[in-house]
């Protein structure tokens, strides 16, 4: 389509705009952590860092457990993408593949579950897990981001199991393959896109979790990087520097998670909401 | 009689294949919210909490003004929120739609502020806003549009709105892509084919990019509409409902009620009544934004 000179220069002032508007808060806290202290409470706040140190990442490391949390956060992530993956995959095959009674039911109860705002259930989970006595645990915080995102993996994930042709799995079993041999060598690869768009959704998501957390996990045995940097406004006085320190760890896996994998993140949340 | 065999035997394995899946559903699922409807039933003011039926209800609707009230600022975070967040969006997509050059590099960027954790985005803004040292006090006082520094998340009217903007914030991205994969699917030859009768730029959208987008617009708005309603990481962080109940919203009335309180069964009657509001407000949407099945 051929544009003229005038509305393509409005595009890219549209986009310009947009984009400073955006990374002008992520740039702001990235330079704050580079700051001291001194030049963070002046009057007229300083555009770039005039002296770089890297001192607020080492005292929020040193002063403050937040290897813990960085570890915390990690392996509730991973725990819980893992399990997603485990569970949904299977079950959106099964969904995809096989008739069976209340299949569309089971299938759209999945989207109910989504429309169910998740705050409302932290009471009956705060008591389940009290009652369970896994309070204050990385276990209890992998079981509820679980709760939270395998309806959304199933839903996605159905969609690619369903692009997968029918004639090339039973062509597989007329050559003598087995039913987990066709899983795994055939349907599983072919629907490897719409798993890898799942979980890295799901990553993301369970890495930005802030409330369960919150009233989950009291102490660095499960804190994650989220509620570790909100501590700071907890705080009598706010430490802007070190927080701004805090606000990067917390963010830069997600950074680095966009750039490589930007194309499989459009796709989760295109087919999750088209469909959905 | 073979082949109904197998039929049987697949639909079988098709089951057994979700069986785990649906347990694990089930526990997480249908057990808390059972739970929750138990809770709201009993009243945890004496010792032993006793049952009072749907006395919880009957007060949080006809006795409870803050409910009202708090209920009115969460539906006026949403609907600021969503709507400039759709404006700028939408404005976004049309704008990358036709740029191929560098789009991935931009679309990155862009998506990047959906990648930060919400609470800590709101930790940025709340620096950037803050009244003695923030950066946006600086840049209009430098500009000449304010006079003096201005306490942003203190003013008893308008920090609701500069809330629902923060969350603008983040959650632009995820309309963008949705609506950019809308755009992306409308065949450039119907562009083509109105250029030649004579259309302009504001006819096509009218007549061409809008009702195709019908579906892409309805998804998006709802999705970001239940998602904002039940979004509590935001104004936890940025005024916990102050200056006094100026930006308290459902939610943190919901959390304070369980925590701060110990009204455990009056917020579990909260909760459910949630539910049913965000149903209402899909419901709503579906209704306002529909697309035309007949065209």
């Amino acid at each position: 389509m051929k544009l003229s000179r005038s509305s393509k220069i409005l595009r890219v002032l549209v986009l310009v705009l947009y984009l400073v508007f955006s990374l002008f808060p992520i740039y702001w806290m990235f330079i704050t952590s580079l700051k001291s202290d001194n030049e963070v409470y002046i009057n007229n706040p300083t555009y770039y860092p005039h002296e770089p140190t890297m001192d607020n990442y080492i005292s929020i490391y040193t002063g403050r457990p937040y290897a813990a949390y960085t570890m915390n956060s990690i392996i509730i992530t991973f725990g819980t993408t893992a399990a997603c993956i485990v569970f949904g995959t299977v079950a959106a095959y099964g969904f995809s593949r096989f008739k069976f009674f209340g299949n569309r039911t089971l299938r759209y109860s999945l989207l109910v579950s989504r429309v169910f705002p998740p705050i409302s259930l932290i009471v009956p989970f705060f008591m389940m897990i009290g009652f369970l006595r896994i309070y204050d645990t990385k276990l209890a915080n992998i079981i509820v981001n679980t709760y939270m995102w395998l309806p959304f993996f199933i839903w996605i994930t159905i969609g690619f199991f369903d692009t997968v042709p029918r004639e090339l799995e039973e062509s597989a079993q007329i050559d003598g393959a087995s039913r987990m041999q066709v899983f795994f060598r055939i349907s599983m690869p072919l629907a490897l896109p719409g798993v890898a768009a799942a979980s890295i959704i799901t990553f993301l998501e369970t890495w930005k979790e802030f409330i369960y957390n919150l009233v989950l996990s009291p102490t660095a045995n499960a804190k994650n990087l989220s509620v570790g940097a909100s501590d700071f406004i907890a705080d009598m006085f706010i430490s802007w520097e070190e927080m701004g320190a805090g606000a990067i760890i917390a963010s830069i896996p997600a950074f680095i998670f966009v750039i490589f994998f930007q194309k499989y993140i459009v796709q989760g949340l295109t087919a999750g909401s088209v469909k959905g | 009689m073979i082949r109904s065999d197998k039929i049987v035997k697949d639909s079988l394995f098709g089951f057994l294949l979700i069986l785990p899946s649906l347990l694990l559903l089930m526990l997480l699922v249908v057990f808390p919210v059972g739970y929750v409807l138990y809770l709201s039933t009993l009243n945890f003011d004496t010792l032993i909490p006793n049952f009072v039926g749907l006395r919880n209800y009957t007060e949080l609707l006809f006795n409870d003004q803050f409910f009202w009230i708090f209920l009115g600022h969460s539906m006026e975070y949403v609907f600021f929120a969503i709507c400039s967040a759709f404006v700028v969006a939408l404005l976004v997509a049309l704008s990358l739609n036709t740029i191929n050059k560098f789009q991935g590099t931009l679309r990155t960027f862009a998506l990047w502020c959906w990648a930060v954790p919400p609470v800590i985005a709101s930790l940025m803004w709340k620096w950037i806003l803050n009244d003695t040292n923030g950066v946006l006090n600086d840049m209009l006082l430098k500009a000449g549009i304010i006079h003096q520094q201005v306490a942003w998340l203190a003013l008893s009217k308008g920090t609701m709105f500069i809330l629902s903007q923060v969350h603008a914030w983040t959650i632009i991205p995820f309309i963008m892509v949705i609506l950019l994969a809308g755009l992306q699917s409308i065949p450039l030859e119907l562009y083509e084919v109105a250029s030649i009768d004579g259309a302009n730029g504001l006819q096509k959208f009218r007549l061409i990019t809008y009702p195709l987008l019908r579906t892409a617009v309805l998804t998006s708005v709802m999705l970001a509409s239940i998602f904002a309603f039940r979004h509590i990481d935001i104004v936890f962080t940025l005024t916990k409902g102050g200056p006094g109940e100026a930006t308290e919203m459902l939610v943190t009335y919901l959390y304070d009620n369980a925590f701060a309180y110990m009204k455990i069964g009056y917020a579990a009657a909260l909760s459910v009544i949630m539910v049913f509001i965000s149903m209402l407000i899909v419901l709503v949407l579906v209704k306002l934004i529909r697309p035309n099945e007949s065209q």
